[in-house]
């Protein structure tokens, strides 16, 4: 018999397999769905915001919410809700920034540390060790010192001092893989480096790093917040949920919401960050799909 | 083959297809001591023929099959293929001798990559030597699958969702889309399932016949490896002790050691009706390879020890054509079992310090 007769083996497509993982995991369907009305929120914020981020409404300061201001107003008589809507962009922006730095030079820099072992793995290793024995918001305050203040440095310089974290991980996770026998096999069929790198090992050692990669978001939210706090990232007139905090716990008396709102958009970001990944993992992983 | 035309071939010496020559392999453990895991091999597997390689766990058969295809450097020594060094070799004519000689490993699970279909991981190969079109690959990978016994209704699957004998067949089939003159199979059926076992090894027989693959039969059980090998060589703590036509070593083991495995081999038959051959009782574990006895490696373990043994390494002779041994006391009879009663002793006293 012919093989070509016999092959109607026909994948589904992505949308229908995509369908099907929605509805079998609802917590991360659920978590997509925050992230996309987030990043949707983000790019429409001009036209979905009752007022610009920095009019003023005098006659109303540091109010309480009511129907003229959803969730108040802040000091100068700012609307928070529309505040945290303009927001969400550079929280966002900062995020990944500093994610994507990490992963960027992370995962590569381990990946040839586990693999290659002997000195240069010892030499990478100690640098990741020099790195990781800085806080991160440290080195960004020293980054943004030397190469000006703004939200991009800032965020750079994070995603550098989150990087080692990574490495390591995917060092680790490396070190196990390469021993394999199906590198081994790779190998034997005269496979290039690149190759059992990039379709061997790394696909087998990426997946601590997804989870890690989500939680360092949820960390690098609060990183933000932190040097936007210090005035060393977002600089007024823009907003950014972490600088709504700094400017509010100064009222967390007078007007909590002021605090709470914008702390409740970083939590529910980051825990929606947090389940994706989780749920990712799972999708990601045949060997945990139904057999 | 039969035995006469293995020995007919080992005595004109006919062009090997891989020769190993004193072989050396040795690894360094974490606190500075040596690991001699293999430690001066030296045979000669020819064309068409399945080699047999047996030993106990810690014998480093696994090291010098992986060594075979170039998975371990060797220490000293070389591996010649077809008369040519793979290290002296320029990388084009490295990768085009590569694909001739291939291995298969023990764990059939482990040597798929969990995240390739099974149709990926058969591809890979052709992938990887750049031949064809991504349609010819694919056509090729199904029918290796198909000549190894599994059906394309299994191609898209991934290796958790087959069982042991399918993974193994699907390492089979990817190994056969590369037309191999070699294959190393390092215990290709000891995490099989018995009743599975007979058709792999089965398969290995009709792919020898189909495409004249040679085989180095690598295993610790002595009765797959007289089932199938054409020569057979025992291997102990690094070294090998006999080497020679299966039948010769099987009906008359030159080496003390080959007799004791012999006796170990259950018999499936009743005590009563069992033949008179006494068995030989191997008294304590394989010595660690990072502290080998001295002069003879199993001089602590043998039955017919003597004082020689412990001063002078026995020399690798030919005592019959194409019967190798590494025995003082062997002679063309057969191996020597026992030795006079005080030297019995010495050797057991020796052995419990």
């Amino acid at each position: 018999m012919s093989a070509t007769t016999l092959l109607p083996l026909q994948q589904d497509s992505i949308v229908v397999r995509f369908g099907r993982w929605l509805r079998r995991d609802i917590r991360g369907a659920l978590s997509l769905a925050f992230l996309l009305l987030l990043i949707v929120v983000a790019l429409l914020a001009p036209w979905i915001a009752p007022y610009s981020p920095t009019e003023q409404d005098y006659a109303n300061m540091l109010a309480e919410p009511s129907a003229r201001h959803w969730l108040g107003t802040d000091d100068l008589g700012r609307d928070v809700f529309s505040r945290l809507i303009h927001g969400t962009a550079s929280s966002l922006y900062a995020a990944f920034l500093a994610v994507g730095v990490a992963v960027l030079v992370g995962v590569p820099v381990g990946l040839v540390a586990g693999f290659m072992g002997g000195w240069v793995d010892l030499a990478i290793s100690r640098c990741i060790d020099t790195l990781l024995s800085f806080p991160a918001i440290v080195l960004a305050v020293a980054v943004t010192g030397a190469m000006g203040i703004g939200l991009t440095t800032a965020m750079l310089a994070v995603g550098l001092v989150f990087s080692p974290q990574l490495a390591r991980l995917v060092r680790a996770r490396t070190l196990v893989v390469r021993q394999e026998l199906y590198v081994d096999a790779a190998r034997c069929f005269g496979a290039s480096l690149p190759r059992l790198l990039l379709k061997h090992v790394l696909p087998n050692a990426i997946q601590p790093v997804l989870v890690q990669a989500t939680l360092l978001l949820a960390v690098a939210l609060l990183a933000e917040a932190s040097l936007s706090f210090l005035g060393l990232g977002v600089q007024p007139p823009d907003v950014s949920w972490g600088m709504m905090i700094a400017r509010g716990y100064m009222y967390m008396e007078i007007a909590p919401a002021q605090m709470y709102v914008p702390g409740l958009a970083i939590l529910l970001t980051a825990i929606a960050f947090n389940t994706l990944g989780e749920s990712l993992r799972v999708a990601l992983d045949p060997t945990l799909r139904g057999r | 083959m039969s035995v006469q035309q293995i020995a007919a071939q080992v005595t004109a010496s006919a062009a090997p297809l891989v020769s190993v020559e004193d072989l050396r392999i040795h690894f360094a453990t974490r606190d500075r001591q040596t690991v001699k895991a293999v430690d001066g091999v030296s045979f000669a597997i020819l064309p068409g023929e399945t080699f047999g390689i047996i030993g106990e766990s810690g014998s480093g058969k696994t090291t010098l099959g992986r060594a075979l295809v170039g998975l371990v450097p060797p220490t000293a020594g070389r591996i010649r293929y077809g008369g040519e060094d793979l290290r002296s070799l320029p990388r084009r004519r490295l990768r085009q001798l590569r694909r001739d000689y291939q291995i298969i490993f023990q764990d059939p699970h482990a040597a798929l990559n969990p995240r390739m279909t099974i149709l990926q991981s058969v591809q890979e190969p052709l992938e990887i030597m750049r031949e064809g079109t991504p349609a010819s690959r694919r056509r090729a990978a199904l029918e290796a699958l198909e000549r190894a016994g599994l059906g394309p209704q299994l191609a898209e699957r991934y290796p958790h969702q087959l069982s042991g004998g399918q993974k193994q067949r699907v390492n089979i089939a990817r190994v056969l889309t590369l037309r191999p003159k070699f294959i190393v199979c390092d215990e290709v059926v000891a995490a099989l399932d018995v009743s599975i076992r007979g058709a792999i090894l089965n398969l290995f027989a009709e792919l020898q016949q189909e495409f004249g693959i040679t085989y180095a039969f690598i295993t610790h059980d002595i009765s797959v490896v007289s089932h199938i090998s054409d020569r057979v060589a025992v291997m102990y703590l690094g070294q090998l002790m006999e080497l020679g036509p299966t039948a010769a070593v099987t009906s008359r083991p030159l080496h003390p050691y080959t007799a004791a495995l012999l006796s170990a081999e259950p018999q499936p038959l009743p005590s009563d009706m069992r033949t008179e051959k006494r068995r030989i009782q191997l008294a304590g574990e394989i010595p660690s390879p990072l502290a080998p006895p001295s002069g003879c490696r199993f001089r602590t373990r043998c039955p017919a020890a003597r004082p020689q043994c412990a001063e002078q390494a026995p020399a690798w002779r030919e005592l019959t054509p194409g019967h190798w041994v590494a025995c003082h006391f062997a002679t063309p009879a057969g191996a020597v079992l026992e030795t006079d009663h005080a030297m019995t002793t010495t050797a057991n006293a020796e052995e419990r310090t």
